[in-house]
């Protein structure tokens, strides 16, 4: 197959609210099958009004649990972001990253918290 | 007869401890006639507060208000006392954002709602679209947070154009287990309210297997740009960000969580610094 696969959010949702965590669940499950396959694909946002961190965090951030960012980057390609949103994405990949890269960071950080008293 | 003084009721340290002292004097009653009385000013916002103290007593008691006219007449614009059998009022000066009660799962009706109320109400105060935008993605952030880690049979949610100040004010209540007990369970650990506080708006996340804890921060990094005021009560600690960020203690402990959100709309600024913007 030649050309790149679009998919689009508003259609594989069904709804233009990117919001709930299942519904991020549901894109993550499909995006990570396009990343096994080593399968490029396009992602569309376009019609979405409002997308959240928390479905971002399921749809995008859980990639990086198992794939680099550069992997992810090199294979899925998002377009129909508003600049505001492409911040938000951004901020879900860091924070992403830094999650799965040290698993205990968030107790590390609830610990410099408590010290810092 | 028990009856509860409200008198000049607004988002401050000093309501927040008086509301915090009235749900644990009412919330053990039953079958009693309860009057709450509301004196003098009743910031609107503040019904997602009565209406979470006030939602578990109504079912075993009977509730009744005793308002003055301006006030009664603002809560029947919100919808709030339409809840307690009062008539609602057509808000002609289109300044409340509508009293709700919702169930966790209700998060699209929820989103819906800030839609309607926020970015498509018409004759409200002059925002640009992105500032409308961002407003709504901020209290969304905040209703799934409540949603994901309350463990909470409602949310209540209340807000308010005030147009002489240029702001909105957005409140999200849920009763459920508080920020400290989230982290205690999630860390094994003890520590205080507003240590607790101060972890999620770290971004200390509770969530296993998915990143995030970044709702908080992110709506605390929007909120200093556009010189808002965000402030969050959960069992005894008042935490406020506006021009400094301080942490009090309230003299009773409020179970759940408020997150009050006070944003300027007459901020034209653009939210997007172009390093920021990557993919």
């Amino acid at each position: 197959m030649s050309e790149i696969i679009t998919i689009y959010i508003h259609q594989l949702i069904g709804k233009d609210l990117c919001i709930e965590a299942a519904d991020g669940k549901a894109v993550y499950d499909v995006l990570e099958k396009y990343i096994e396959a080593n399968q490029k694909v396009v992602v569309s946002f376009q019609n979405i009004t409002l997308i959240t961190s928390s479905f971002l965090n399921n749809a995008v951030g859980l990639l990086l649990k198992n794939n680099t960012e550069e992997k992810i980057r090199s294979l899925i390609e998002f377009e129909g972001l508003q600049p505001a949103d492409t911040i938000l994405m951004n901020h879900v990949i860091e924070n992403a990253k830094l999650y799965y890269s040290d698993t205990e960071r968030m107790e590390k950080l609830a610990k410099e918290i408590m010290e810092e008293e | 007869m028990e009856r509860f003084i409200l008198d000049g009721i607004r988002s401050d340290f000093a309501s927040y401890n008086e509301l915090a002292f009235i749900n644990n004097k009412i919330k053990d009653l039953q079958f009693r006639d309860i009057t709450v009385e509301l004196r003098n000013w009743f910031a609107a916002n503040m019904c997602a507060v009565l209406g979470g103290i006030l939602n578990k007593v109504s079912a075993f008691n009977n509730i009744s208000f005793d308002a003055n006219p301006d006030i009664e007449l603002i809560l029947r614009k919100n919808e709030f006392l339409t809840q307690y059998g009062y008539n609602s009022c057509w808000d002609n000066n289109n300044t409340t954002i509508k009293y709700l009660k919702l169930r966790p799962e209700d998060k699209l009706r929820f989103a819906t709602y800030i839609n309607d109320e926020l970015l498509g109400k018409q004759n409200m105060p002059k925002m640009s679209p992105l500032l409308k935008s961002e407003i709504s993605k901020s209290i969304c952030e905040i209703f799934e947070n409540a949603v994901l880690h309350s463990d909470t049979d409602f949310i209540y949610c209340c807000g308010q154009f005030f147009p002489t100040k240029n702001a909105i004010e957005f409140t999200i209540v849920d009763m459920g287990q508080g920020i400290k007990q989230c982290m205690e369970k999630r860390f094994g650990i003890t520590i205080n309210s507003d240590q607790a506080i101060k972890m999620a708006v770290s971004g200390v996340t509770t969530k296993l297997e998915v990143s995030g804890g970044l709702g908080l921060s992110l709506l605390k990094r929007f909120i200093k740009r556009n010189h808002g005021r965000l402030q969050i009560v959960s069992d005894n600690c008042f935490y406020e960000l506006g021009d400094a960020e301080t942490y009090s203690l309230l003299d009773s402990c409020f179970p759940g969580t408020i997150v009050n959100m006070k944003f300027r709309t007459d901020d034209e600024c653009e939210y997007i610094l172009s390093s920021e913007a990557m993919v």
